[in-house]
């Protein structure tokens, strides 16, 4: 794969940039194709005061919509050798992903809460390190939005967004029992629901 | 003040139904019990309470239809205190003002109930000995609140106003409190005791439930008791001589008695009443003499004299024979009894007549427990009423304690004994009873109105805690507490001498250290080998 990041070694690696922005959420296109960071997800827009949010879905597609993929690989011996027989197909495919706003960064302090405004076009879009992942594994509010979204994969993002919080944070030790309290409290009358975020949240 | 057990946060409730708790999600609801003491730290008061419910509740409604996994432990320590948290239900009694030193009056009884979200803990020991006063203010420690080591004591100057009960199924621990009760009045000079003791358990000594001796009020108070008996050969056989032992002649026996004994003695009413129309004809004093050796003929002749039915009066001269076969009773007066135990009593001692194998017939008991009291009840009256005003010429108060205390003051009897109109009259005369039953659903619903503070151990008769119940205030909510306590050593003790219903367990009586807290100081001089002998016996 043509690995376009130049920066690799940094701690915030630049994924792509904002190509649709309103108050709840905004769009990423990725630089490299199938680049966007996994669901649930940190990642922040804008280089002054960045907006945060969690990746909350992700989609490849064609960038020219008249023109759709068709399968190339009958008689190949792997899926490898289509890209490799192919390599338009970076350019031709694209990868977009959403993120669901959960709070912003003013004068270095982060506040879990909307913004007044979303993030400008072409902000540049980067993964976060882990005292912002801290920042938001703490507080959990924002959590109560993307549960209120009532999309299909609602439950998954939470889900997500601690598991790699757990993973990114090892030190902090009773960061899984706490999130799931949190959750408790959110979703106190829907024990079924509850109960299904809690499972996709193993111990490690 | 060290951290308190902090159990929650008032989330709702009334002033009639109780204040309901939240508890934390820390608390567990197996860790707080009915009947136990809670401070409540309103915005403006700091409240005083006990538990009278504790509940389970979800913020999921359908929770206990639709179980989730709870094998995963994960799943189970999320949803407890969360989505499934425990809830207890407190009722407020009294209210402290936040600032002790501005609050003079001391605790006072709650007209309102604390803010939403007020902070609920355990009552700390603190907070008993403010509420409840403790011994440096003159209180009887009589044992402690549930789960705690304060000491709780009662206000005995209130308690000796007026008449008071202990009740209980049998085996729960009466005895113990009439006796701890007993030696906090002796101990406080309030009042003196005289005690129609009938299964010989508070004189000399007595025995625990696990069949050890314990002493009695005369072991612990030599100088300041007098034990009495009816039986003295049952004395001896328990090892000790009774200071005198008591009879009776038939002079003594008068028609009131016979209305008392109207049950156990199976006499139709007629049959009872008839012993007022012959004292009418033979005159006081001396109608049971004059009866009681009568022939049928000459029965049958009395009865068409004073103009009562025959058959009747027949029937109670063969009852009253019955009376005349207690070895106690001789035809000749021997000694005039009451007279003597008024003469310990008006000298400041305390009189317990045990009653030796009399015990087991409630005819015995009955018969000389209201001819003595009758006697002792009219000398009293008539010293106070000559007393007339002047304090130092009363007769001490007098505090009488009766046991089965239901045959005395059921509904029919109360009108018509002795001990009816003592507990109507509320210390009018200086006296005053404690009852000590089994049954408090027969005794009279005017009387228990009067008791002024009630020491209730386990109850199981649902009639039998409305009757002890009645009349106080949140007694549906005790009705709860009452029911649940431990058949031993646990007593809910409410009315004047507490300021709040409160759940007791019993202090210990029985071991040496008891022993050396409640007895007489002055233990008697030149005997302390046997005393320590005593002390140190088994225990």
């Amino acid at each position: 794969m043509v690995d376009m990041n130049t920066q690799s070694n940094e701690h915030t690696t630049r994924i792509g940039e904002v190509i649709e922005s309103d108050t709840n959420e905004f769009t990423t296109q990725c630089y490299e194709l199938y680049g966007a960071p996994a669901l649930g997800s940190l990642v922040k827009a804008g280089e002054l005061d960045s907006v945060y949010g969690v990746v909350s879905y992700s989609h490849t597609s064609g960038l020219d919509p008249t023109r759709r993929p068709v399968a190339r690989g009958e008689g190949l011996a792997s899926e490898e050798l289509v890209y490799d027989q192919n390599p338009q197909l970076n350019r031709l495919l694209t990868t977009n992903f959403k993120s669901t706003i959960v709070g912003y960064e003013v004068a270095t302090q982060i506040t879990a809460y909307l913004p007044p405004r979303p993030p400008r076009i072409h902000s540049f879009v980067m993964r976060c390190d882990k005292s912002e992942i801290l920042t938001f594994a703490k507080s959990l509010d924002f959590m109560s939005s993307i549960l209120a979204a009532n999309l299909p994969q609602s439950d998954d993002v939470v889900a997500a967004f601690v598991r790699h919080a757990c993973q990114a944070l090892p030190e902090e030790t009773g960061l899984r029992a706490e999130s799931a309290r949190r959750l408790a409290l959110l979703l106190g009358n829907d024990t079924r629901r509850l109960e299904g975020i809690l499972r996709r949240i193993p111990n490690d | 003040m060290t951290d308190l057990n902090r159990l929650g946060l008032v989330v709702a409730g009334s002033l009639g139904d109780g204040v309901k708790v939240r508890l934390n999600s820390t608390s567990s609801v197996e860790g707080v019990k009915v009947g136990s003491n809670v401070v409540i730290q309103g915005q403006e008061s700091r409240f005083f309470g006990v538990v009278t419910d504790i509940a389970l509740e979800s913020s999921d409604p359908s929770l206990q239809f639709n179980l989730p996994d709870v094998s995963d432990k994960f799943i189970r320590d999320t949803l407890s205190g969360t989505s499934a948290y425990g809830a207890i239900t407190v009722e407020p009694m009294l209210t402290i003002g936040i600032d002790q030193q501005a609050d003079s009056t001391g605790p006072m009884p709650a007209k309102t109930i604390p803010a939403h979200f007020s902070e609920v803990m355990e009552a700390s020991e603190e907070d008993i000995n403010s509420v409840f006063g403790s011994e440096a203010d003159g209180g009887f420690w009589i044992g402690s609140p549930l789960d705690m080591e304060a000491k709780l004591c009662l206000n005995l100057d209130e308690m000796v106003k007026r008449s008071n009960g202990v009740f209980g199924k049998s085996g729960t621990g009466k005895t113990f409190l009439t006796r701890l009760l007993l030696i906090g009045i002796l101990q406080s000079g309030k009042a003196s005791n005289l005690i129609f003791d009938m299964h010989n358990e508070y004189g000399w000594k007595g025995t625990s439930e696990s069949n050890h001796d314990v002493k009695g009020l005369k072991q612990l108070f030599s100088s300041k008791v007098s034990v009495f008996s009816m039986d003295s050969e049952s004395a001896e056989r328990r090892g000790f001589v009774p200071d005198h032992v008591v009879s009776f002649g038939y002079s003594d026996i008068a028609p009131e008695d016979i209305q008392l004994l109207r049950e156990t003695l199976d006499l139709t009413s007629i049959a009872a009443d008839a012993a007022y129309s012959l004292e009418a004809h033979f005159g006081p004093g001396r109608w049971f003499n004059s009866f009681i050796n009568l022939s049928s003929e000459a029965t049958n002749e009395l009865a068409s004299e004073i103009n009562v039915n025959s058959s009747a009066l027949a029937a109670l001269r063969r009852r009253l024979e019955r009376l005349t076969r207690f070895d106690f009773v001789s035809q000749d007066r021997v000694e005039d009894s009451s007279e003597m135990i008024l003469q310990r009593l008006n000298a400041g001692q305390h009189v317990v007549l045990e009653f030796g194998k009399h015990g087991n017939n409630p005819t015995a008991y009955m018969l000389v427990a209201n001819i003595l009291t009758r006697r002792i009840y009219n000398r009293y009256q008539r010293q106070k009423e000559l007393a007339m005003g002047d304090k130092l010429a009363e007769p001490p108060n007098l505090v009488i304690t009766i046991e089965e205390a239901h045959r005395f003051l059921s509904s029919s009897m109360s009108g018509q004994t002795i001990f009816g109109t003592i507990a109507r009259e509320m210390r009018k005369y200086n006296v005053t009873l404690l009852v000590v039953d089994q049954r408090p659903s027969d005794i009279d619903e005017e009387v228990m109105s009067q008791i002024g503070t009630k020491v209730s151990c386990l109850l199981d008769s649902g009639r039998d805690i409305d009757s002890v119940l009645s009349g106080v205030s949140g007694n549906r909510k005790l009705r709860g507490v009452l029911a649940r306590l431990e058949s031993r050593q646990q007593a809910l003790i409410f009315g004047h001498s507490v300021p709040m219903p409160v759940v007791v367990r019993t202090r210990d009586y029985g071991s040496a250290q008891s022993y050396s807290d409640l007895g007489d100081v002055s233990v008697s001089n030149g005997d302390s080998k046997k005393a320590l002998e005593d002390l140190f016996g088994p225990s």
